[in-house]
């Protein structure tokens, strides 16, 4: 492995970085982007980072779910589920880090609407095919003057195909495990409308990695995705769109467990199940030159049910069940201004709903929002981009994101930018409306935010419930959303025609982190806890990317990300003295220095990819070599003193290769491919990674393109 | 106290090893620093019916002094200095015990510890509402992790203990698990659960009265 890592490194530092864009030999500078501002913009005229994923990319590198090519990128590291790893990452599926935020502060938008449905603050990438994405747009630093919540650590949007040209696709792969994935897109255009369908299965049979317990690591799933989207225009100035989508996902559970009590093992059976739909209505105006205007609606539902029993006599032996309902309504309307000032304003209503078992009942909270946005371009060479966003409700503290963006044209090849701007998230529904007594565990009761008062502490002191109640309590208040300020700057330089070159550099203040604190304790001595905001952190870090046309046909790009994260109040620990170390052999203890503190767990300090892309249009072939390198990433404390700073307390960092080719043959195309060709595994810190995976896949087009997109 | 007398047996064989090692040179020293290893502290014998695992409730008492596990018959008199309950630490004065103790922690390394700074305020317990070594997750000599439920003791925590008899002593908690070894993540619960409440510590008891260690 030492070997390939040096190799690796060869590669990456001779090699002059990537492209943020991702097109394979199209020119860049035409490139649409649409997340960065809410409207078309050329990406060299954009002036906050932001990535582009084509199609081709997707389709070259074999991905089917999100977070394979997501996986790919610079700066962006997928987390895993993980038993062991939940601090920091997630044991909900696979979610995606942004400059070092958690996925928790990262705003995943499809077709522009939010994707609901976290678990643990995390939404599952692997719920989101690929197949019938037109492209993915990555818009890196805070972004909740138009986004509003979540929208900290930036925003990913997933594009879907809309019909541009009839046709019917199908395809299906096939991988170890039994993983398959098969799609049908078909799609009608007509001069007045266009009909796009999609439908996708997706299945594996899991996979063990500890052969020694029993059950798997990954059980068996199966899921299905359903889409449509129909455009219409009624007159050459109005579009209306509905788009709709549902997701159906069924895991079957089995493994042995201990029951405490009596020592005996047992078998437990089951499924989980996740229903996740959407419908999306727009229509869109544009009233002159100067003026158009949208009307967007949203709705969506995600639901998660899992049943577990206990295998020998089906008897309950867990149930869990979550609903959450969003309705959105929301206004866009675009302004072009004398002097050249383009303005963007827009406000909307959100309705949330929720529906758990976990709760006292069914909780919902309301939010109003507008926001305003002007882009003023000053000659040729300059543009400014202002913007604010106000969200307004009842559950917790309102919120002003405001965002300054800078972009200067130094001259054709060589362009600067730089952006301020704020993101935050809202409290979750757990932190605001849990209410919840473990019986199992002690008797511990957790309650959300706004479901205690001090008073009601008090009461239950009077009835003897509780015993003491801590100062701690008299801090209770209406939760502020966790909010992080980032700045970034970067240079695009276009050295010729065949190399270019990005560096961005970033710095992103994180506050208000909400943590469960103890409030009171229970006449049994067990705690009761509340969340308060309290935690700080920063991220700040550096990242390259480079694109080199070698000739027509080989296209080399490059990444690398630096990152450097901590949590403030452990810093100042760190610095203050106090924060000690035990030797494993020895047992003897040390002082920790600042410089052995690894910062927030889950993230590696160096990540970095190369991919080699080639295409041979005339005969067909094309085929990908692909390098993603992750340097080694703190777990969790091992040696008590509450930060990630010991050897052992690390996973080792790897290097992935995955490999492909692909060849067209009339209507056909057939891919082959190895992800993970030197079967990296870690069972422990990455019990999502299978190893080593082959796959084949064929591509049938019934009704042939006009023209090859 | 079938099981007391093992755990006795056990640690007067973990001295003897120790001290076969470390006393060879017959030094003029006052101070000794002893090892004590799978020293029970109300191990867990059973879980109640909500899921709290529980044990006998009985401190395991010790004397710094004497180097020797004491009964709790003699909880009353100032033969102990220390006892121990789960994560629990007494000390013997205020109202667990007629003695003279108290305690602090300091915050430091075991070696660093070599006088008791003289302007060191002891505490001592008055329990159930406060214990001299202040109770709880990151309070005191210890931390618990939520996320693999396992107990550490927290490096660069020195127990600081006034002993029943008045004289000075530091206590180092080096773990809390059977053997001296904090089981895996992935541990099963019933591992961490059983393998818990094993006290492995080194102390150093001044016999002269004196602050210095």
């Amino acid at each position: 492995m030492k070997k390939i890592n040096s190799i690796l490194l060869i590669l990456i530092i001779t090699v002059p970085a990537f492209s943020q864009d991702d097109t394979l030999f199209s020119k860049t500078l035409t490139e649409l982007v649409v997340t960065a501002t809410r409207t078309e913009r050329k990406l060299s005229n954009v002036a906050v980072p932001v990535q582009i994923i084509s199609k081709r990319s997707i389709t070259q590198s074999g991905s089917v779910r999100l977070n394979d090519i997501l996986s790919e990128q610079t700066g962006l590291y997928i987390t895993s589920g993980g038993a062991t790893t939940s601090a920091g990452g997630g044991v909900f599926g696979n979610g995606v880090q942004l400059q070092g935020l958690s996925p928790d502060y990262t705003l995943i938008l499809l077709d522009g609407e939010p994707i609901i449905g976290r678990q643990g603050g995390v939404i599952d990438l692997s719920r989101l095919s690929v197949s019938n994405i037109k492209k993915i747009e990555i818009v890196k630093g805070p972004s909740s003057s138009l986004y509003g919540s979540e929208a900290m650590g930036g925003v990913v949007n997933i594009i879907t195909e809309q019909a541009q040209l009839s046709k019917l696709d199908a395809s299906f792969r096939y991988g170890r495990f039994n993983a398959t994935d098969a799609n049908i897109t078909a799609a009608i255009k007509k001069q007045r409308w266009g009909l796009q369908l999609f439908g996708n299965r997706n299945s594996s049979d899991g996979f063990d990695l500890d052969k020694i317990a029993p059950g798997k690591t990954v059980d068996p799933y199966s899921s299905y995705t359903t889409q449509a989207r129909f455009n219409f225009f009624p007159t050459t100035k109005t579009k209306v769109s509905i788009s709709g989508r549902y997701y159906n996902e069924k895991q079957d559970n089995y493994f042995l467990t201990q029951d405490i009590s009596s020592g005996n093992t047992i078998a437990i059976t089951g499924d989980g199940r996740i229903k996740d739909m959407n419908l999306n209505p727009v229509i869109t105006q544009q009233f002159n030159n100067n003026l158009r205007s949208s009307l967007r609606f949203y709705f969506s539902r995600y639901e998660y049910e899992q049943t577990l029993l206990e295998a020998a006599d089906k008897s309950p032996y867990y149930y869990d069940f979550f609903q959450q309902d969003f309705y959105r309504a929301e206004n866009q309307t675009d302004i072009n201004l004398p002097a050249k000032n383009f303005l963007s304003v827009g406000a909307g209503l959100v309705a949330e709903k929720l529906n758990t078992t976990r709760y006292a009942g069914k909780r919902s909270n309301d939010i109003r929002y507008a926001f305003i946005q002007d882009e003023w371009r000053a000659g040729e060479k300059f543009t400014l981009i202002g913007g604010l966003r106000y969200d307004d409700n009842s559950a917790y503290q309102s919120r002003l994101s405001p965002k300054l963006a800078g972009l200067y044209k130094i001259n054709d090849k060589l362009r600067i930018n730089a952006s301020y701007g704020a993101g935050f998230k809202a409290p979750d529904f757990r932190q605001l409306f849990l209410n919840f007594l473990n019986t199992a565990a002690g008797g511990y009761v957790v309650y959300g935010a706004n479901e205690i008062t001090i008073s009601e502490l008090e009461q239950q002191k009077q009835q003897g419930i509780l015993t003491d109640i801590l100062p701690k309590a008299y801090a209770l208040a209406l939760l502020k959303p966790e909010i992080s300020k980032g700045i970034n700057a970067g240079v695009h330089y276009d050295i010729n025609e065949k190399l270019n070159v990005d560096v961005n550099i970033f710095r992103n203040d994180i506050d208000n982190l909400i943590q469960v604190d103890i409030i009171a304790f229970r006449s049994n001595a067990a705690p009761v806890y509340s969340y308060f905001n309290v935690k700080e952190a920063y991220t700040q870090g550096a990242e390259l990317n480079s694109s080199f046309k070698l000739n027509k046909q080989f296209l080399l790009q490059g990444g690398y990300q630096f990152l450097m994260t901590a949590d403030k109040a452990d810093l100042k620990r760190i610095r203050s003295g106090t924060v000690f170390t035990r030797d494993i052999e020895t047992n003897e203890t040390s002082k920790v220095s600042e410089s052995d503190y690894a910062g927030l767990p889950n993230r590696s300090k160096h990540m970095a990819n190369a991919k080699l892309f080639y295409e041979n249009e005339k005969k067909g072939w094309s085929a990908s070599v692909r390098v993603i390198y992750k340097s080694r990433w703190g777990t969790y404390d091992k040696d008590g003193n509450g930060i990630i700073n010991r050897e052992d307390e690390f996973a080792k960092g790897s290097a992935q290769f995955n490999i492909n080719a692909a060849k067209k043959i009339n209507s056909f195309r057939l891919q082959a491919g190895i992800d993970n060709l030197f079967n990296y595994k870690d069972e422990i810190n990455l019990p999502s990674q299978p190893g080593i995976q082959p796959y084949i896949s064929i591509n049938y087009s019934f009704i042939k393109n006009k023209n090859n997109n | 106290m079938k099981t007391n007398l093992i755990a006795l047996s056990f640690i007067s064989g973990a001295l003897f090893l120790a001290s076969c090692d470390k006393d060879e040179v017959p030094a003029p020293v006052t101070v000794q620093t002893k090892t004590v290893n799978n020293l029970q502290a109300d191990t867990i014998i059973g879980i109640a019916s909500n899921g709290q695992p529980y044990g006998s409730g009985k401190y395991t008492l010790y004397s710094l002094e004497t180097n020797a596990v004491i009964a709790n018959s003699d909880s009353a008199t100032t033969k102990w200095d220390v006892g121990f309950r789960g994560t629990t630490i007494i000390t013997n004065g205020g109202n667990s015990g007629p003695g003279a103790g108290g305690a602090f922690i300091y915050v430091g390394t075991f070696s660093d510890l070599a006088t008791i700074p003289t302007d060191s305020t002891f505490r001592t317990d008055n329990t159930p509402t406060s214990y001299a070594i202040k109770t709880g997750s990151g309070n005191g000599w210890y931390s618990y992790n939520g996320a693999t439920n396992l107990i550490t003791p927290i490096p660069g925590r020195i127990l600081v203990i006034r002993t029943a008899s008045g004289k000075y002593a530091k206590i180092e908690i080096q773990n809390y698990y059977k053997g001296g070894v904090t089981p895996d993540a992935t541990a099963s619960d019933s591992d961490k659960l059983t393998k818990q409440r094993y006290y492995t510590f080194r102390y150093t008891f001044q016999s002269d009265g004196t602050k210095k260690f």
